[in-house]
């Protein structure tokens, strides 16, 4: 069955944030965003907040705790382990994509430059992770 | 003996300096060509009845000035990359590899791309050897001025290392900018999507296996690119 997700983004750049948001307002089903500007406030939401998001999407390129950090944290984290993790950048950087990989993650977009290809993949995305279950937290 | 250590190391770390530098740079440029783009998009989507049509020419032109950044950003990157990172060696059928790139590529229905004879099994880096055929192939495809244009992809097997060809029966370069055309940033102009990076990339890539490169080539005929890639240890199967 179709749900609509919790998502959590992790991302410090103001128009992206518009792109998504921008982006999810097109779509038929409507998601609930919750933002975070870094890593640090990420973690400040998931550590206080009693229900965690579905996904997480996460810029690499941050202030303070930067995306890889993040993630190793979350990862730690016999918590927050579960909760699938889709990097969201504009690097294509080996280095950044076998290190994520290698921390696991739920998918890896680069950001294309048009902005019709970029609401195309987030919408794939969430498409694909509407039907799946989730362990509740 | 040991200042000259010491002078090597210091022009290790620079280089690396220098490299990680162009990478962040690029990266950092890149994002904020993203947002670029999409503002300009938005602008078109919301206001293209108010600003009129001369208007709305204008912020096309500007997109397409942002893709050619995009893509000058993205070379810089390969480039910069090449050498930075150690080579990885896989073992790489020439022959599927070709086959994939020449898939991969827009290639317009007057132009073929085949492969004469069997291309060698061989170890190398298979992302860098990727960006070497990739580039000489998109090259003689976008150049190519004939009604009908064939790229032929073809081996030569020498004692000590193969010798690759890709020829063209495109617009032919003048003698003058035979060596030219390696240089970064060096374009003849003709296709306006390129960037002058291709071939510098190729070379240093050749460079990294001591492999060679030059061409044959008649104006307004057509172009033969050579490039030897040396058999050794590392890429003998």
């Amino acid at each position: 069955m179709r749900k609509s997700l919790n998502i959590l983004l992790v991302e410090d750049d103001m128009i992206e944030i518009m792109k998504f948001n921008r982006t999810i307002l097109k779509l038929a089903y409507p998601h609930n965003i919750i933002e975070a500007k870094n890593g640090e406030e990420a973690l400040d939401i998931l550590y206080k907040n009693e229900s965690l998001p579905d996904i997480i999407l996460l810029d690499l390129n941050m202030p303070k705790i930067n995306g890889i950090e993040f993630l190793s944290i979350i990862r730690k984290s016999n918590q927050l382990k579960y909760i699938p993790t889709v990097i969201l950048t504009s690097s294509n950087d080996h280095k950044d994509v076998s290190e994520c990989h290698q921390l696991g993650i739920a998918g890896y977009l680069v950001k294309p430059l048009k902005f019709a290809d970029y609401s195309e993949s987030i919408k794939t995305v969430l498409d694909y992770w509407c039907f799946n279950e989730f362990v509740q937290a | 003996m040991r200042q000259k250590e010491q002078l090597l190391l210091k022009l290790k770390n620079q280089n690396e300096q220098l490299n990680d530098y162009a990478h962040l740079v690029s990266h950092d440029l890149k994002s904020s060509l993203r947002s670029l783009s999409a503002l300009l998009t938005w602008v078109k989507e919301d206001c293209a009845e108010k600003i009129g049509e001369e208007s709305v020419c204008n912020l096309n032109l500007m997109e397409e000035k942002i893709e050619k950044m995009d893509k000058f950003l993205e070379d810089i990157i390969n480039y910069s990359e090449i050498g930075g990172t150690s080579l990885k060696t896989n073992t790489i059928d020439i022959n599927v590899k070709v086959n994939k790139i020449i898939n991969s590529i827009d290639i317009p229905k007057n132009i073929k791309v085949v492969i004469k004879g069997k291309l060698p099994v061989l170890k190398a880096d298979a992302r860098r050897l990727r960006q070497v055929f990739q580039n000489l192939i998109s090259n003689a495809v976008n150049f190519n001025d004939k009604e009908v244009g064939l790229v032929e992809v073809a081996v030569k097997e020498n004692e000590d290392f193969y010798t690759f060809s890709i020829k063209d029966n495109g617009q032919g370069i003048p003698k003058e900018y035979h060596e030219k055309i390696f240089n970064t940033f060096t374009t003849l102009g003709y296709h306006e999507k390129s960037t002058g990076m291709g071939l510098s990339i190729v070379k240093r890539v050749l460079d990294l296996y001591g492999g060679d490169i030059w061409l044959e080539s008649e104006v307004l005929k057509g172009t033969t690119f050579y490039f030897t890639l040396p058999k050794n240890k590392a890429n003998e199967v």
